[in-house]
């Protein structure tokens, strides 16, 4: 399994204790073309015409949940967060996020510092925002610490 | 600004508890050179840039220990005439940069800054920054009382040196500087002034490095002259007659390479209780300074006050200097550094010319002795100009790309839309307001940069627009309506990405209509994702991006039923 996979599955597991079934794979194909077997019970999934690089599913409190993850290699920008959030906006999963290898641009920080633009650009729903982080190849893993906006409050 | 007295200074910082006056002072310091402040979320982030992953110390040479540097042939070469021999590349020290930032500003510049406080940090970054997040919401007294000292601004484009800074002690008033040069100071062994020493060669420099903010490099110059009674080397003035004063770059095509950053310089042997708190960048310090002391240099006191201007040293006219991006003080002709220092009012340098026999014959040639009719003067001098550029060879041929990729094609197809958008658009909003629009290609770069150029008048419509880092292809303002209107456009099916990169720029400054317009039609993908979730083009309350098709001059807008 890719690390990346292996991450977003043990933080689906982290942020939804007691989720059972994590099944996550790398984006490959549009996802209304899993809507008959992986998305299965998953409201409007086969309209969904766009591909996330990685996606999970998983059980949590009774009913079938979905997660995407995109991953950039290279600095984070307003356009490839806005991508994340188009798709967000549309499949409304319970958990979004948007990883990059080598930080985010010097704008995008000074924009998601403006807790208006960062509600607007992060949120997808009424009460679910897209979570930034900062991959760190060493550790395989986003460290708690680099989420944006900082979780230590 | 005059220096008060102890006892003012006593009332001014005892106001707020937490930190004492030299954190604060440095905090400031940290601020005004690469800070911003989200007055909302009570917080302030601290830009610390790193560009490249190494910077490398001064080569010596081994044999006679004078500086070597690169010549042509790509080696290092002695600079004594007597040795000239060629040094190993290796005996450059390099310093990371990337990692020790992080670390510097982890260990010991958030620790210092919330020490005493309940102040909260946390430190992100990318491969060229570090940015330091300092959260003062359990603080709100402290961040009212740092919101005060910058009043006008937000970030460090516009801020200017806090009144409060200049009435402090000499320990506080170098913990601000301490804070500027770890923000924005530079060590950099490339800086060097072609000085002779009694023991060696080339006069090492540091340098504070100020973008796009005028205002604070004339500030930043008077504090070191006058609060800490340093002397200030230069200044380099991102002005076209100081770093394009031959017109070489702009006739070799390059016509704006002098609108760039802002550098003060001094020599660093005058500035040696003052420290970085960033490991590498004081080792270079170090280093720097051990290289001028053993060289031996005569003393310098600065460019204060100015020398008579030669009429060697008088600058060819450039066509830059009625360049909208300048501010309107600095939008002229200017033959020295210091008369941009003047002109922007940096008051040891109009207390000289209110003491001169004829303060504008002082503004043009820095004589204090000089008296003769200013519009003489003006007008021979404008003549100077002139015939100095006259004399610069006519323009070379701008190279073209003989093999352009597809890339370049396509953005070349996407930039012949901008012009007739700009015009439709204006079409647009002329008929439905009455009132003529202010409408404009801003393709080239951020929006922020492009309202900073235009004019006062067209500002003070745009103004609520000036912090947006975005860029939309054609933008346009109606007066009086405070709301932007924007486009973008495409010369391809439009799709999913498309769409996302717009709603990032409306999610940013939720303009009053966004239109998303291609050459091409709807992509059947992007078709459908919006029949079955009509809200994807939402971008916050009752406003949506609009979609439409750019076809024989005109814009077909699309409909869909919601």
């Amino acid at each position: 399994m890719n690390k990346i996979q292996k991450w977003l599955e043990n933080e689906i597991a982290f942020q939804f204790s007691g989720s059972s079934h994590i099944n996550s794979w790398v984006g490959d194909r549009h996802l209304k073309h899993y809507s008959e077997n992986r998305l299965l019970g998953i409201a409007n999934a086969s309209a969904w015409e766009f591909t996330p690089d990685f996606v999970a599913v998983f059980v949590f409190e009774g009913s079938k949940q979905i997660a995407f993850m995109n991953f950039t290699k290279d600095t984070l920008g307003l356009t490839e967060l806005g991508e994340l959030h188009v798709y967000a906006k549309i499949a409304e999963p319970t958990l979004a996020v948007q990883a990059t290898a080598s930080g985010l641009s010097k704008d995008l920080y000074s924009l998601l510092l403006n807790q208006g633009i960062q509600d607007r650009l992060l949120g997808y729903s009424l009460d679910r925002k897209i979570l930034v982080g900062h991959w760190d190849e060493s550790k395989s893993a986003i460290p708690q610490d680099s989420f944006f906006p900082p979780r230590d409050i | 600004m005059a220096f008060n007295s102890a006892e003012q200074e006593f009332v001014v910082t005892s106001d707020v508890k937490g930190m004492d006056a030299q954190q604060k002072a440095y905090l400031i310091g940290l601020i005004c050179g690469k800070g911003f402040i989200y007055r909302n979320t009570q917080q302030v982030a601290i830009e610390f840039a790193h560009n490249n992953e190494y910077i490398e110390g001064i080569a010596h040479c081994g044999k006679c220990g004078y500086l070597a540097t690169k010549s042509s042939s790509g080696d290092l070469k002695c600079k004594n005439q007597k040795c000239k021999s060629t040094v190993p590349a290796q005996s450059k020290t390099r310093y990371e940069q990337q990692l020790s930032t992080r670390e510097s500003v982890k260990n010991v510049i958030a620790p210092y800054i919330t020490k005493g406080t309940k102040v909260r940090t946390s430190v992100t970054g990318n491969k060229s920054i570090t940015l330091l997040v300092i959260d003062f919401r359990f603080e709100t007294e402290l961040f009212t009382w740092v919101e005060k000292q910058f009043p006008s601004a937000q970030d460090y484009s516009g801020f200017r040196i806090p009144d409060w800074i200049w009435m402090l002690d000499y320990q506080a008033s170098l913990e601000f500087f301490n804070g500027a040069l770890d923000s924005t100071g530079y060590a950099n062994a490339g800086s060097w002034a072609p000085r002779d020493g009694q023991n060696g060669t080339g006069r090492m420099r540091l340098y504070l490095q100020v973008v796009r903010n005028w205002g604070i490099v004339s500030d930043f110059d008077s504090f070191i002259r006058e609060r800490l009674k340093k002397p200030v080397q230069t200044v380099d003035w991102g002005h076209p007659n100081i770093r394009d004063s031959k017109l070489q770059d702009y006739r070799a095509s390059s016509q704006t390479s002098w609108a760039r950053e802002h550098q003060i310089k001094f020599f660093p042997e005058y500035f040696d209780d003052c420290r970085f708190r960033i490991a590498h960048k004081q080792s270079l310090f170090n280093e720097l300074l051990e290289h001028n002391k053993a060289c031996l240099f005569s003393d310098d006191s600065g460019w204060f006050p100015p020398k008579i201007i030669r009429e060697s040293q008088r600058k060819a006219k450039h066509p830059g200097e009625a360049d909208h991006r300048l501010p309107k003080q600095v939008r002229r002709h200017f033959d020295a550094f210091w008369q941009i220092n003047l002109a922007l009012g940096s008051r040891s340098l109009e207390e000289l010319a209110l003491s001169a026999k004829s303060s504008e014959v002082f503004a043009l040639t820095g004589d204090t002795e000089l008296n003769m009719d200013p519009h003489l003067l003006s007008s021979k001098l404008e003549k100077k100009w002139l015939a100095l550029a006259n004399e610069i060879p006519a323009t070379r041929a701008v190279s073209q790309n003989s093999n352009p990729t597809r890339k370049n094609t396509r953005d070349a197809l996407e930039k012949e839309t901008y012009a007739p958008l700009v015009d439709l658009l204006a079409a647009e909003l002329r008929d439905e307001y009455e009132v003529e629009p202010y409408v404009f290609d801003t393709s080239s770069g951020n929006l922020n940069s492009f309202i900073s150029r235009l004019e006062d008048s067209q500002l003070e419509h745009l103004d609520f627009c000036a912090t947006f880092n975005i860029r939309p292809d054609v933008v346009g303002f109606v007066p009086g309506l405070r709301e932007a209107f924007f486009i973008e456009s495409k010369i391809e099916l439009l799709n999913l990405k498309h769409l996302g990169q717009l709603i990032g720029y409306c999610a940013v400054a939720t303009p009053m209509r966004a239109l998303l317009v291609s050459t091409e039609p709807v992509s059947d993908s992007l078709t459908r994702t919006i029949l079955s979730k009509p809200s994807v083009l939402d971008f916050s309350p009752g406003r949506s991006i609009e979609i439409g098709r750019f076809v024989d001059g005109r814009i077909e807008y699309c409909e869909f039923p919601s």
